[in-house]
């Protein structure tokens, strides 16, 4: 059963691709499963807990 | 050493007290919560000792359909009863029924914010705890006590809402009950419905079965599958929250802090770190709220310390984006420090 959400948080327009990189090691290092840009956008997937751990 | 640790009793057992003298206002009535007035039963009525104070053309509207549901209820089993009357009757009883879920679903929606009240209070009461006992600087197994004491608390009201109240949306699943009764009464009146009452008997019984649609056992039921499908909704499609906008001093002038933050999480003690959920910055926005309730439902960073971690290193992440919201980070750690 799919036990993840995901948040999605807007990239300003002017963001550089090594910001976009250490904006998601952080979030990896946060404890995220992966983390990627769409377009605009920075979509990151968390597990659910409970569900997977 | 000693008149420390007095020191630290006598502190512990005030707040303590505190919380639970809050915890006392928000959870009375609990027996009115149970079920909505049962049609046929005695509708409790004002203490006559008191009667002179109350307005009684308003206690005479509040009674107004009970009344003439009891009118037509003679004239419904009378002998030689005709169809109209029978039909007024089931008419009458319906309206009764539906005037009495209505209120009830009144006093549910109270009773939540009643206890809403009670965890505002108890943590406004928990923060001022936690700082006290900074400022005296107390034994970790005082603050460990203390943090124990405040999640029994919150269990106890979380409890009280599973076992009373019907479910944090109690407005939508109203909604549901309201449709499933109007179908019902729906059918109870049409003619060529196999339900149709035809005679008293039939009609006391539809009426039972009607108002048994809104009874604690039943509306949960429809509260649970409410909640049941919209899970399995949200976890086929892996929820997506819309959070604020990433910022670049994250990536940049921040990073070290928002490093640093997230490696300060790891080095809390356990107690430390089931605090901290009850502390952070930012646990009341709404759309942090919801973030954290949907990858924590069964609220296990209460009582867990690695979900406690898992959920705070995702809230720095999504709100320390600026200058101020990492200084209150920054803030809250520093008190654990202490």
């Amino acid at each position: 059963m799919p036990s993840t959400i995901v948040t999605k948080e807007q990239l300003p327009a002017d963001i550089k691709d090594e910001e976009v990189k250490e904006l998601i090691r952080l979030r990896i290092k946060a404890g995220a499963i992966r983390s990627w840009r769409d377009g605009n956008q920075l979509l990151t997937e968390w597990n659910v807990i409970g569900e997977q751990d | 050493m000693k008149k420390m640790k007095f020191h630290g009793s006598v502190l512990l057992f005030a707040l303590v007290a505190l919380a639970i003298v809050i915890q006392g206002c928000s959870s009375t009535g609990l027996r009115e919560l149970a079920n909505p007035t049962p049609i046929h039963k005695t509708t409790p009525m004002p203490d006559p000792v008191d009667s002179s104070s109350l307005d009684h053309k308003a206690i005479g509207a509040a009674y107004e359909l009970p009344i003439r549901y009891y009118a037509a209820f003679e004239a419904a089993k009378a002998a030689g009863a005709t169809q109209t009357q029978i039909d007024t009757y089931v008419s009458v009883g319906a309206a009764v029924v539906e005037v009495y879920c209505v209120r009830w679903f009144g006093r549910v929606a109270d009773a939540q914010r009643n206890l809403q009240f009670g965890d505002s209070n108890r943590n406004v009461i928990t923060q001022l705890g936690t700082a006290l006992i900074g400022v005296a600087k107390l034994h970790s197994d005082v603050t460990a006590v203390y943090g124990a004491a405040n999640t029994a608390l919150a269990g106890l009201n979380s409890n009280i809402n599973s076992a009373f109240l019907i479910a944090p949306n109690a407005e939508n699943v109203k909604r549901l009950v309201l449709q499933a009764i109007g179908a019902r009464v729906g059918l109870l009146k049409s003619t060529t419905s196999e339900i149709y009452p035809r005679n008293f008997d039939s009609a006391y019984l539809q009426l039972e079965k009607l108002a048994d649609l809104c009874t604690y056992a039943e509306v949960k039921k429809l509260a649970t599958q409410a909640v049941d499908q919209s899970n399995a909704k949200a976890n086929s499609k892996g929820e997506v929250f819309v959070v604020s906008a990433a910022t670049r001093a994250q990536a940049t002038t921040l990073k070290d802090r928002v490093d640093n933050l997230l490696d300060r999480v790891d080095k809390l003690t356990a107690p430390q770190a089931l605090a901290l959920s009850n502390v952070a910055p930012f646990r009341n926005n709404k759309e942090i709220a919801s973030v954290v309730a949907a990858r924590d439902p069964k609220k296990a960073r209460l009582t867990d310390e690695k979900a406690a971690r898992a959920i705070a290193k995702m809230m720095i992440i999504l709100t320390a984006n600026a200058e101020d919201s990492v200084a209150e980070w920054e803030s809250t750690f520093s008190r654990f420090d202490q």
